[in-house]
């Protein structure tokens, strides 16, 4: 039997229970960033709100996982602890839907996604797949004992990532 | 258009909003008038005065010792607080069941609808913006139109969606073409019929477009697309448009709605009593 982990918002789950399934909901403007170590089989899932934590130094201290730039370390972090190896890692990214017009103000799901794509980069690792902005609300999920990743696009049927 | 007629009488066949709402609504109007009245009308209803006194004592309100009298409550919380606690409990029943025509989980218009109520505190707290005595109403009612119109969306889904995918119409304007009606004006017009102030009748009806000369509305508007930016209520997605002039005008810029989303985040975090209801 599958045992199903919420991950809910500004949250994250890390686990090598190979029943596991990470699941996380209503992704809107936020993103969940999903890792797999499929050597070892340990994976993560967080699900992050905004891209830096300067803007409340002090919330992110108590919960690192709001913000792109202190919730992805953690997330690795995390996983290390298992034994996953950062060359080995798979990364899938889905979230970040805009409001239309989403010119100036309302660009959170953008600035989310760039953020990411810098952490990423700084620390030499790829995205290898994505699934990014719209206006669409999505659901994702990481099977542990495979590696799968799963993703719910609004009223839309499920399809791996 | 077949189903104007039927929403009419819906909106007249929903329970009004107790008594009590509209003691606070005269209250908020006239400061002066006697908050004992008050007090006196909900004493009347044991099971209300039950709720109410739960919802003081739930963590959100923090408060050191459990009280077990509407007079405590309005000494340790203040009147502005009891007014809140009022209107919360009083909304609730509408939006427990509501939602399904939007994609929403039992549940989730209430938790959006509560959020957003806390959330317009929040933006005044932090901002600087205006205190109003309707606007913490006005965000917690504001998708009350909602209530009656989910079950229309929920018939003509297929082809308000196709509006929306094909044709990229915001979700409320295609509701409107396939309806006939959207939910923030059938929202202001069973504000209408419960005799709710001029504000929040406006409010209700400008929420998605809201004019920038209303300061209530266009707070209410950012409310909800911070809301639904973090997925509380978010439903089948975005399809919604974010109004830039509304934040020149309000004065605010992209930091402080990321500061208030993680303290509204945070004060959920200490709400669920309010949310679980
Ligand atoms: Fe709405
Ligand atoms: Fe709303």
């Amino acid at each position: 039997m599958a045992s199903k982990l919420v991950v809910s918002i500004a949250d994250m789950c890390v686990s090598n229970d190979p029943s596991a399934v990470l699941i996380t909901y209503s992704l809107g403007s936020c993103i969940g960033v999903s890792i797999y170590d499929p050597v070892v089989k340990v994976g993560g899932l967080l699900h992050l709100m905004l891209p830096e934590s300067k803007i409340a130094p002090d919330k992110a201290e108590k919960n690192p996982c709001m913000f792109a730039d202190t919730g992805v370390p953690l997330l690795f972090k995390e996983a290390y602890k298992y034994g996953a190896d950062k060359k080995r890692m798979i990364i899938k990214i889905a979230g970040g839907s805009q409001v239309m017009d989403a010119s100036g103000f309302f660009n959170i799901g953008k600035r989310n996604y760039m953020a990411l794509r810098k952490i990423f980069w700084k620390n030499d690792v790829l995205i290898n797949k994505e699934d990014i902005g719209g206006n669409v609300n999505r659901t994702m999920c990481l099977e542990i004992g495979t590696g799968h990743v799963y993703l719910k696009v609004s009223d839309r049927e499920e399809i791996e990532l | 258009m077949k189903h104007i007629r039927i929403i009419a009488k819906d909106i007249k066949e929903l329970p009004p909003l107790p008594e009590v709402a509209q003691k606070v609504f005269s209250l908020l109007h006239d400061p002066k008038s006697n908050v004992q009245d008050l007090v006196k009308v909900i004493q009347l209803d044991q099971a209300m005065t039950a709720n109410i006194l739960r919802l003081c004592n739930s963590a959100y309100f923090g408060l050191k010792r459990k009280i077990s009298s509407l007079q405590e409550a309005l000494v340790l919380l203040g009147q502005k607080k009891l007014h809140e606690i009022i209107m919360t409990d009083s909304s609730n029943k509408y939006y427990k069941k509501a939602g399904l025509g939007y994609n929403l989980e039992k549940g989730e218009l209430w938790k959006h609808s509560v959020a957003c109520a806390l959330l317009s505190q929040i933006l005044v707290q932090k901002t600087g913006l205006p205190e109003d005595p309707f606007l913490f109403n006005a965000a917690l009612l504001h998708d009350i139109g909602k209530v009656i119109l989910s079950t229309y969306v929920r018939t003509e889904y297929d082809q308000i969606i196709r509006l929306v995918k094909e044709q990229q119409y915001p979700f409320l304007q295609a509701e409107k073409e396939i309806i006939g009606i959207d939910h923030a004006e059938l929202g202001a017009r069973i504000a209408e019929e419960w005799n709710f102030p001029e504000a929040l009748v406006e409010a209700i009806a400008q929420h998605h477009v809201p004019d920038t000369e209303n300061y209530i509305s266009c707070t209410v508007h950012l409310c909800n697309l911070m809301t639904i930016m973090m997925g509380i209520g978010t439903g089948y997605g975005l399809a919604d448009y974010g109004k830039d002039d509304v934040m020149k005008k309000l004065g605010l810029k992209e930091k402080h709605l990321e500061s208030c989303m993680v303290e509204l985040w945070d004060e959920l975090q200490q709400a669920e009593e309010l949310l679980k209801y």
